[in-house]
């Protein structure tokens, strides 16, 4: 069965530290690069549903800039007390120079 | 190099020396050093030890609550502390979270520089920061209500502010503690009166002058729990007694009785370990190439090529020419200029309260012990690697705190060497057995040796000397 890859912006578009929201078939997916590698989240915190656009990126972890929980970028993992519960993540490919990003793709491991 | 040494196995015997005059024997670490190729620096040229006595050490200072109470009023909220590494928190809005006992503190970087502020909201007094460690912000935002800060302290919004007519910004600023920066490190004071940081690390930055630890990163960050008193812990790492019993596989290439142990003002003290020599102790002592070949040890990713001891020459030299080159070219730095010793020697001060630091390059270490929340015998252990920076680009990011389990070994630390790994590993398996064995004793206090042991009644000296200090100003009230 096939998954349907979207493509979002290009490669360039996205340095080291960036992170951009998307809007893919109702999902709010934020697509950001850690220390050139790539992924797609789920843009809302699930501390306190802030969106996570434009947190720190540093060591594979994004830093909510409403109260700062830190979540894995590749697992979605939260950090702490208030990041127990982890964002949902997507999957994502580079094709061509263009990010593409998937909501029903299984993510790789 | 050293013959095997006669030496005596019953104590009890000062052998017409002065309390504290008497010394292994063998060759000094003055007289090892004064023979290198590269020439120490002058610092290491020098010894300052002074005998503090000789009586018990209670142990009840190790177990109790009370004293425990009293360390935190007198002690921790006295001292300065370092917090973090100024990598740590590299741009604006970066914060690190420090605590020690039930304090916590909120160290960031700002548009005005480096702050520190009590990690209590001013409205409810929830922590703005629930966890130790690095983090982010644009502001700081509560997580209860929603008071937000800036970043340099001043209330930014309140909701519903009609609620609060009370509240005048101007009064609700974040309050701050003191910050001091020194070799990289920032250093907080939970006391306003406290005297400067500078004249607080006394001798440190005069002997720093040359190992600018400013300039190294932070490669790694692993904790431990220790099962045991912050001073229990710190003490197995100030004296290199210890060796000869739990550390034998080191004994090949360590002069580890010849070490020499210097104590300065309140807060400094340091030993100094030569090594690519043979311990006295050992029954056959090893040849200067069978010595090079036992020295690999702190950083075997580096070891590429067999090292030959030439004609007249030392293990010590040809070590630290081997390190120099290949550390230099890991690191992209340049260390022709640093002498033998500062390369293959371990060199370890430490700055009273909590903080030990290796000015080496070949072993960078960085340790730090605190109490654990409110519990007198438990601990956090950590060990930081602190590498040469780069001459060109930019450090990786500091990485987050590899917590090693109480149960665990070391060796997990997958960026850590074996061979250190077991010896951490050695280290921290007498210390629960120790930390019990107070509780067990009949005798009521520990006895240190008058030489080796020194740094550690120095540093119990310096406690007490803090703990009267607090009492004499609560008999003036
Ligand atoms: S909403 Fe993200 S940390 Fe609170
Ligand atoms: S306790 Fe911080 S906003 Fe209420
Ligand atoms: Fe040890």
């Amino acid at each position: 069965m096939s998954h349907s890859f979207h493509t979002v912006f290009p490669v360039a578009d996205l340095p080291p530290g960036a992170s951009k929201a998307v809007q893919i078939d109702g999902h709010n997916i934020l697509v950001g690069n850690s220390a050139g590698e790539f992924f797609a989240v789920q843009n809302r915190c699930t501390h306190q549903d802030s969106p996570l656009e434009g947190g720190r990126i540093r060591n594979g972890l994004i830093a909510c800039p409403l109260h700062g929980v830190m979540f894995d970028v590749k697992t979605g993992c939260g950090r702490g007390q208030m990041g127990r519960v982890p964002l949902r993540t997507y999957a994502l490919q580079v094709s061509d120079g263009q990010i593409q990003v998937s909501v029903d793709a299984p993510v790789a491991a | 190099m050293n013959e095997r040494i006669p030496m005596p196995l019953i104590p009890g015997d000062y052998a017409g020396l002065p309390p504290g005059a008497a010394r292994c024997p063998g060759p000094s670490v003055q007289d090892i050093v004064a023979r290198d190729a590269v020439p120490a620096p002058q610092i290491l040229r020098e010894s300052h030890y002074e005998f503090l006595g000789e009586t018990d050490i209670d142990y009840r200072r190790y177990t109790s609550r009370e004293h425990y109470e009293q360390e935190m009023t007198h002690l921790w909220a006295k001292t300065w502390q370092w917090a973090c590494r100024e990598e740590h928190i590299p741009q604006v809005g970066d914060y690190y979270v420090y605590e020690i006992g039930h304090h916590s503190v909120l160290v960031v970087r700002t548009g005005e520089g480096i702050k520190a502020y009590y990690n209590s909201c001013l409205h409810r007094g929830t922590k703005l920061r629930p966890e130790e460690g690095m983090g982010s912000a644009q502001e700081l935002r509560c997580p209860f209500h929603g008071w937000t800060w800036t970043l340099e302290g001043a209330l930014k919004s309140v909701p519903c502010a009609w609620d609060f007519p009370h509240v005048k910004p101007e009064t609700y600023r974040l309050p701050e503690l003191r910050v001091g920066l020194w070799g990289g490190f920032v250093f907080i004071n939970l006391d306003e009166n406290a005297p400067s940081l500078e004249s607080y690390l006394e001798v440190l930055p005069e002997h720093f002058r040359d190992w600018d630890l400013g300039q190294r990163y932070t490669e790694l960050h692993m904790g431990k729990i220790l099962p045991c008193n912050w001073k229990t812990g710190l003490e197995a790492f100030i004296e290199s007694y210890h060796v000869l019993e739990t550390h034998p596989q080191l004994l090949h290439g360590t002069g580890d009785a010849n070490v020499q142990y210097d104590v300065y003002g309140d807060h400094v003290t340091r030993f100094y370990a030569v090594g690519g020599v043979n311990s006295p102790h050992l029954d056959e002592p090893l040849s200067e190439q069978a010595l090079v070949d036992s020295m690999l040890i702190g950083d075997r990713s580096v070891v590429n090529d067999a090292l030959v001891v030439g004609e007249g020459e030392t293990a010590r030299t040809v070590m630290a020419r081997f390190l120099r080159k290949v550390l230099g070219d890991k690191y992209g730095s340049d260390l022709s200029g640093v002498s033998d010793a500062e390369m293959i020697d371990t060199i370890e001060y430490h700055l009273f309260p909590n903080m030990v630091l290796f000015p080496g390059v070949s072993l960078p270490m960085v340790y730090r012990f605190r109490p654990l929340k409110d519990d007198p015998e438990r601990c956090l252990f950590e060990i930081l690697f602190l590498r040469p920076l780069p001459e060109q680009g930019l450090p990786p990011d500091p990485p987050e705190m590899v917590l090693v389990g109480e149960e665990e070994s070391y060796s997990v630390v997958k960026a850590l060497d074996p061979v250190l790994a077991r010896v951490y590993d050695q280290d921290t398996a007498n210390l629960r057995a120790q930390q019990q064995g107070f509780r067990a004793s009949k005798k009521p206090g520990q006895t240190l040796g008058n030489y080796q042991e020194v740094r550690i009644r120095h540093f119990e000296r310096a406690v007490d000397r803090y703990l009267a200090r607090g009492f004499s100003k609560e008999e003036n009230r």
